[in-house]
């Protein structure tokens, strides 16, 4: 496993956050705006989950 | 044959100086377009900056995804449990489906599984473009509603004051009618003093 493995990853975290961020609202600032908040909270919740699974794997094998 | 005599019909305004009516606009339209293809439904509900990021990031990644799986990866028998998210993009789903009919693929492609997640996560990605493009036109609605009772107001407005203006001009002719009974030897009333102007309170 290497970190090119998960080149498949930011397209689709592109994709949702371009999509949830623009459902919704009005105005290209606020639709700026909340592509960023929302991809910066999916990139922010994915590594926090990939340090979890991480870390147990790490205490249980 | 007499005609019966009818009641004057009080001027309207015209219509430039009010603000131009909104047509309203039906979400079943907008959720159908939607489904059909991503980013019509905000293009019908009048967004068109919406209408462009929602077309060029779901169809990106549909046909990303299908280019990734050699286009083979559209298919109800094959992958059913998929299709029912493909079958979310009906336009680019039945596109592919067709196009893709004659494929055989001699060699297996290296990112088959990443070209279904992505053409899957497409079409799950555009259940909430149907849903904004529903939004969006609800949304429309609602000011189409509030432009009408705007417009709806200022024309009762322009008809109170026509209104008060008649009564203004009746009440005028009753006092020169006052003043030129009052003229016989006595003192005429003195507009200013017959009507106290600060009592009246329909008085704009």
């Amino acid at each position: 496993m290497s970190w090119a493995d998960l080149l498949w990853l930011p397209p689709v975290m592109l994709a949702v956050a371009l999509v949830l961020g623009t459902a919704g609202r009005s105005g290209a600032r606020v639709i700026a705006r909340s592509v960023w908040h929302t991809f910066f909270a999916l990139t922010l919740g994915i590594c926090a989950v990939g340090v979890c699974i991480h870390l147990i794997a790490r205490i249980f094998s | 044959m007499d005609v019966p005599p009818t009641a004057p019909t009080p001027p309207t305004l015209p219509a430039s100086t009010l603000p131009p009516a909104l047509a309203r606009r039906s979400p079943l339209v907008a959720a159908i377009l939607g489904w059909a293809f991503p980013g019509l439904g905000q293009l019908y509900a009048g967004r068109p900056l919406k209408a462009l990021i929602m077309l060029g990031t779901i169809c990106g990644l549909f046909y990303w995804g299908l280019a990734l799986t050699g286009f083979t990866c559209v298919d109800p028998y094959t992958y059913g449990l998929e299709f029912v998210a493909h079958a979310w993009i009906g336009g680019p789903t039945a596109w592919a489906y067709w196009s893709s009919r004659e494929i055989v693929l001699a060699d297996p492609m290296p990112y088959l599984e990443v070209g279904r997640l992505y053409v899957a996560v497409a079409g799950l990605l555009n259940i909430v473009a149907i849903c904004d493009a529903v939004g969006s036109v609800l949304e429309h609605n609602a000011r189409a509603e509030d432009r009408d009772a705007l417009r709806l107001q200022m024309e009762q407005d322009h008809l109170d004051a026509i209104a008060r203006l008649e009564v203004a001009r009746a009440e005028a002719a009753a006092l020169e009618l006052d003043v030129t009974v009052d003229l016989d030897g006595e003192e005429p009333p003195r507009p200013d003093s017959a009507i106290d102007w600060a009592a009246r309170e329909d008085l704009p």
